[in-house]
């Protein structure tokens, strides 16, 4: 599905990203873990198109996303969320994930002369919001405006706008940061829910218990290189990757 | 979705439409007939900076310059070709879309403050080049002799546009035409890109917004608008001046975007009409027109900061919250 080959970049000579590689399945949840400054969001950046990279291809079902600007890319079919929470503030959030479903589908300027076109629109979007606001559990919250949610509510609201853009893989950035317990378990069982309508996850994410319980393949950056990678696991037992983390101690533990 | 409107609606709608399509006769002098083309021309300007202003949160105050040049085109077409009001309505108004796309080409990758500050710049360099290319715009002499149009259809009794009371209804219906394609545009997901724009640009691009092409969009169709209130304004008043680019005209219709309601159309539409009529209703306060025009703005600013449409809606909901109580 993701196909990231020798991936690097650096700013000023330092280097954020040295080449990393590594491939997605479809269906399946792939985190990419490693301390602060292992490069995580940077290779966000550059696989939704946000940033160039000084090196290395990136591919999605073989079609090369290098160069494409960022809506391109979500056209293709792969969306992100952002680490500091991003709604659209002054909506309230029907008309946010409406507006969300219609973002990604091309409507030319002529057919909103069309009489019946705009009605049609609008039935589309309405419906593809219910079901939406369902899968998050946001039903409830649908009239209040974005800015009102709790942040607990806004990540999940992000999630929902990203869904509402019909991705085929997704990919979360610290999706669970600044949540309380219950609330990244019910994180934890919506990823699930994801993958079981077949859209594939791509996750940034430092709660290790959530890491381990949803993924089904693990990447470790440290220092802008992929140390590690493989089932969870694995990935947890690799004595790299506990260096890298602590210095010693067990990861699955953290 | 939509409310099934109340008889009080109905009335009331029936009320506007009544007034609007017999205000020859209701309001017979010709003054009062130049007020409400005024309002028309202005409602077209208004309605068409919301969509930039409004809907897609791009502060343009450049916007009489699309006006001007409308006008221009109008004129220049019309004196040297003979083109009528029916084609220099169009021409004008694709004259503006043009110079507004290429002027986008540079500037609509700037946000903030310096996009602010190019539109002033752009609408100043308008301003200099219809002052100082006297060959072709004659300066600050202006353009004079832009008739209206005569409409003689065979079979149809002869229309003459020179008569106020034949432009208030063309005027209307350009309004009109004008104002139904805005809403369309706005209300349908082309409207949604804007507001995700407008809401939050990197969002909106990491969904899938191209945000470079509906800037674009807004922009050059923002300025195509007005370009047609350019050339309906070039024809009814028969002169036009670099005066038009003038800085005043697009405060103006700021004030009507902003004090009627921005982002909801029907706002800059009362606000266009409110604020044509205000200052002339404000005569008969003599020396103190002016002082009592910005105290009325100044109090609308502070009370109803979203515009007059805010306002209607704030007490309508407390109307109606007030007769729950008293329902229960």
């Amino acid at each position: 599905m993701l196909d990231v080959r020798n991936l690097g970049v650096s700013f000023g000579g330092v280097v954020a990203l040295r080449a990393v590689t590594f491939a997605t399945q479809a269906n399946q949840i792939t985190s990419v873990v490693g301390p602060n400054g292992a490069g995580k969001t940077t290779l966000f950046n550059i696989i939704s198109g946000f940033q160039r990279p000084g090196s290395g291809s990136v591919s999605f079902n073989d079609q090369p996303l290098i160069g494409l600007r960022p809506s391109r890319i979500a056209e293709v079919g792969l969306v992100r969320t952002f680490q500091k929470t991003e709604v659209f503030k002054g909506l309230s959030v029907e008309r946010a994930v409406k507006i969300g479903t219609a973002c990604g589908r091309d409507f030319p300027l002529w057919r909103a002369l069309w009489p019946r076109a705009i009605g049609k629109a609008q039935d589309i979007a309405r419906r593809e919001t219910e079901l939406i606001l369902d899968t998050c559990g946001l039903t409830s919250v649908a009239r209040k405006t974005c800015a009102a949610l709790s942040y607990g509510e806004q990540r999940i609201l992000e999630i929902a706008l990203a869904l509402a853009a019909r991705p085929r893989l997704l990919m979360l950035d610290e999706p669970a940061s600044g949540l309380n317990p219950t609330e990244a378990r019910l994180l934890g069982d919506m990823i699930i829910k994801i993958r079981a309508q077949g859209i594939g996850v791509v996750l940034i994410e430092h709660n290790m218990q959530l890491v381990m319980r949803v993924s089904d393949h693990i990447i470790v950056l440290h220092h802008g290189e992929k140390i590690a990678e493989g089932e969870p696991s694995e990935v947890a037992r690799d004595q790299r990757v506990i260096d890298a983390y602590l210095g010693g101690g067990d990861i699955a533990a953290t | 979705m939509k409310p099934y409107p109340t008889p009080l609606n109905l009335l009331l709608r029936t009320a506007i439409a009544g007034v609007l399509l017999f205000a020859p006769w209701l309001v017979g002098t010709d003054y009062y007939l130049h007020i409400a083309i005024m309002s028309l021309v202005f409602v077209i300007l208004a309605t068409s900076l919301d969509i930039l202003v409004g809907y897609s949160g791009l502060l343009s105050l450049g916007h009489t310059a699309f006006f001007a040049f409308g006008a221009y085109a109008a004129a220049l077409l019309y004196l040297h070709f003979g083109i009528p009001l029916w084609g220099t309505l169009f021409a004008g108004g694709a004259v503006a879309a043009l110079i507004a796309w290429v002027l986008g080409l540079l500037i609509l990758n700037v946000r903030g403050h310096r996009f602010v500050i190019t539109t002033v710049v752009f609408a100043e360099c308008g301003r200099l080049v219809a002052y100082n290319w006297t060959s072709l715009t004659n300066g600050q002499i202006g353009l004079s002799g832009i008739r209206p149009p005569v409409l003689d259809i065979p079979g149809l009794p002869r229309i003459d546009f020179n008569s106020r009371a034949a432009y208030y209804y063309l005027a209307l219906a350009v309004a009109t035409i004008c104002v139904t394609i805005i809403l369309r545009i706005v209300q349908s997901p082309i409207g949604w890109r804007m507001l995700a724009l407008r809401e939050n640009e990197r969002l909106a691009e990491a969904n899938g917004v191209n945000t470079r092409q509906i800037s674009t969009i807004a922009f050059v169709s923002s300025a195509f608008f007005a370009g047609v209130a350019g050339a309906l304004y070039a024809h009814y008043t028969g002169f036009i001046s670099p005066d038009l680019f003038y800085f005043s005209y697009t405060t103006t219709m700021l004030i009507m975007v902003f004090l009627g309601g921005k982002g909801t159309i029907i706002g800059p539409v009362i606000g266009a009409v409110a604020f044509t009529i205000l200052p002339e209703a404000l005569r008969v306060t003599a020396d103190f027109r002016l002082m009592t025009f910005s105290l009325i703005l100044l109090l609308l600013v502070v009370f109803a900061p979203d515009g007059l449409v805010g306002l209607f809606d704030r007490l309508r909901s407390r109307h109606a919250s007030a007769r729950k109580v008293a329902d229960a």
